[in-house]
């Protein structure tokens, strides 16, 4: 019986592993905002604890939000940006959204390291978006949630965007905590 | 007696002061002397400029929404109804007056006492501020801004080179027909011809880009207030506001190889592509050649077994490549763009009312279906036409039949109406079209 369970046990833990790396968080090619390529999974999310939401440069109205939000975030985060918590903004415009225009979206909100802005090929970021659950068919659609990933213990949270950016540090500590 | 008309002139340069200071404000996020906004209970401000009002309540004040956020109408008329107006789905709120639309602005309170929201920043604006913005909602209850144009829609058209006369009348023809019956909500399409190199203007309501890449044509500057309607896709970066209608060459290959399996019912091993690096099939039943190179398929037909399929993309480019394909004694398919046999019901229904010029059917047909697409843009935004808005309604096409050409498919992520290629069979005689069928291509 023991041994059946420890089994089920290690089957489960390798479904888990296996699904985060290579199911649930596709390792999509991106680039950042200074138009570098990188790997979604491997390069901002493995090991880490991390924030993403999802927004456009040239949204008018809950970007804009998003965007004050995380700004406030990565100064209550100080340190520990980009030591062990990513915050990621995904463009769910990509075809507009090329790097230049996100850098000069994340200067507006004074965005350092350990914050990324990423856009894409249309095709790998629609498949990103559909395995984060924010894939939307129309770019005003698109959700302000942020989606914290706690990539070691595979914890996924998602929380409104636009309430409180306390609310949000504190769940990331809590996701640190538990590591 | 001469003072009142004096007090009066003065009076209306004060309030047009008030005005302007709140234009600054609602519209661009300026002229306020503290230009923070504070979000939410955080102390930290952000930049009045990144949240100025019509950001959220769009430029005539009526609201906007958008990531699941809701902005309200705020033009004065609608703020001061004498009577409670339902605000969020389960509430009524009363009357705004000067001192609640003060206190909602720098408190964040509505004229209910309640709270209007996490996204409604709080603005530090002094009493002056204040009152100019209400000015400036005031005018915009006056003003109509619902749209620029008034009785004519002016579209800006870039011919090709070449066909330019021929596609003139063709365009002339299509919305000289519309404007008989009535133009689009009662305003007349006016189009403007561009010089060559000549931009599309800002003062466009739209514009048909319909020069075909690849013929010495130069790419135009990017057009961010206009949507451009397209025929191919250019070489330049996609920008925000160019739709294009088809496939250019690329995706022919790409169409050629899945007719080939589906239609043919070939396996890959049978399929020898022909080019640099390619790999070399032992008995290929079917030779695909991705260019325009006659001698150099010569040649590798030369070295294989009289009689196999030959499938080709660059014909229609390439008269040489038209010629051997005549003197080949198997059966040849070739790709092309959208061809007049997809168009008959579009061109049958323009012919009964107007006789199209004879020459340079198919780039005829591919400005029409770009026509009726741009058509179908302006009657869907519907009286109140605003360019930049144009770009988002083309998004919103699921699937446009044009009657001219295979049907489109926008959204916000694909600027690209069909993708795929028309596969033609040339007849025995080779001189004849046997068959054709529009062959889909997926995207990546």
């Amino acid at each position: 019986m023991l041994v059946v369970l420890l089994l089920l046990l290690l089957a489960a833990s390798a479904f888990a592993k296996d699904k985060a790396e290579a199911g649930s968080i596709p390792d999509v090619q991106l680039l950042d905002q200074q138009g570098r390529p990188l790997r979604f999974y491997r390069d901002l999310v493995a090991g880490r604890v991390v924030a993403i939401q999802f927004i456009f440069t040239t949204c008018r109205l809950s970007c804009p939000l998003l965007g004050v939000q995380f700004r406030k975030l990565q100064d209550l985060l100080g340190a520990k940006l980009g030591q062990g918590v990513e915050l990621i903004s995904i463009s769910v415009d990509p075809l507009v959204d090329r790097p230049e225009r996100l850098a000069a979206w994340a200067q507006k909100f004074s965005a350092r390291p350990g914050w990324s802005q990423v856009t894409g090929d249309r095709s790998e970021i629609e498949n990103l978006l559909k395995a984060l659950g924010a894939y939307t068919a129309d770019k005003t659609a698109h959700t302000s949630f942020v989606l914290l990933i706690d990539a070691k213990n595979q914890n996924w949270k998602r929380l409104d965007g636009l309430s409180s950016a306390e609310a949000i540090a504190a769940e990331i500590d809590i996701l640190l905590a538990g590591k | 007696m001469r003072l009142a008309p004096l007090l009066l002139l003065l009076g209306l340069g004060l309030k047009a002061s008030a005005g302007e200071l709140g234009e600054a404000i609602y519209q661009r996020g300026e002229g306020a002397k503290i230009a923070e906004v504070q979000i939410g209970d955080s102390p930290a401000g952000a930049p009045l400029e990144l949240f100025a009002c019509q950001g959220c309540h769009g430029d005539d004040g009526r609201g906007l929404a958008e990531g699941g956020v809701v902005a309200p109408e705020i033009r004065w008329s609608y703020l001061s109804k004498p009577y409670a107006v339902r605000s969020g789905p389960f509430r009524l709120r009363p009357a705004y007056d000067e001192k609640l639309f003060a206190r909602a602005l720098r408190e964040g309170i509505d004229s209910a006492g309640a709270s209007v929201g996490v996204a409604m920043p709080r603005y530090r604006l002094d009493d002056a501020e204040i009152a100019g913005l209400l000015a400036y909602l005031r005018q915009l209850d006056q003003f109509d801004q619902t749209s620029p144009f008034g009785a004519e829609i002016p579209i800006g058209v870039r011919l090709p080179e070449g066909q330019g006369p021929e596609v003139r009348a063709a365009l002339e023809a299509y919305f000289d027909s519309i404007n008989r019956h009535g133009g689009i909500f009662e305003r007349q399409i006016r189009l403007r011809f561009l010089e060559p190199g000549e931009p599309f203007s800002s003062g466009l309501a739209a514009g048909l880009d319909l020069a075909i890449p690849g013929s010495g044509v130069t790419p135009l500057p990017p057009a961010d207030a206009v949507p451009v309607i397209a025929l191919f896709p250019a070489a330049a970066e996609p920008e925000a506001t160019r739709f294009t209608l088809y496939s250019g060459p690329q995706d022919r290959a790409a169409a050629l190889l899945l007719f080939a399996r589906r239609t043919l019912g070939l396996e890959a091993t049978n399929i020898a592509i022909l080019g640099e690096g390619r790999p070399r099939i032992a008995s290929p039943r079917v030779v695909l050649y991705d260019g325009h190179d006659a001698a150099f398929l010569r040649q590798n037909l030369d070295s294989l077994p009289a009689g196999l399929i030959l499938l080709l993309t660059g014909w229609l480019e390439s008269p040489p490549l038209m010629d051997l394909a005549r003197s080949h004694t198997g059966p040849v398919y070739v790709a092309t763009p959208p061809t007049p046999h997809q168009g008959k019901a579009g061109l049958a229904r323009l012919e009964s009312e107007k006789r199209l010029p004879a020459g340079q059917r198919m780039v005829q047909l591919w400005a029409l279906a770009a026509a009726r697409a741009l058509e179908a843009a302006l009657e869907k935004a519907g009286r109140d036409l605003r360019p930049p808005e144009l770009g988002g309604v083309l998004e919103g096409f699921s699937r446009l039949e044009t009657g001219f050409g295979p049907d489109l498919r926008f959204s916000a992520a694909r600027h690209l109406g069909a993708r795929g290629s028309v596969v033609l069979r040339l007849g025995e005689d080779r001189a004849s079209i046997a068959d054709w069928q529009w062959i889909e291509v997926a995207d990546e």
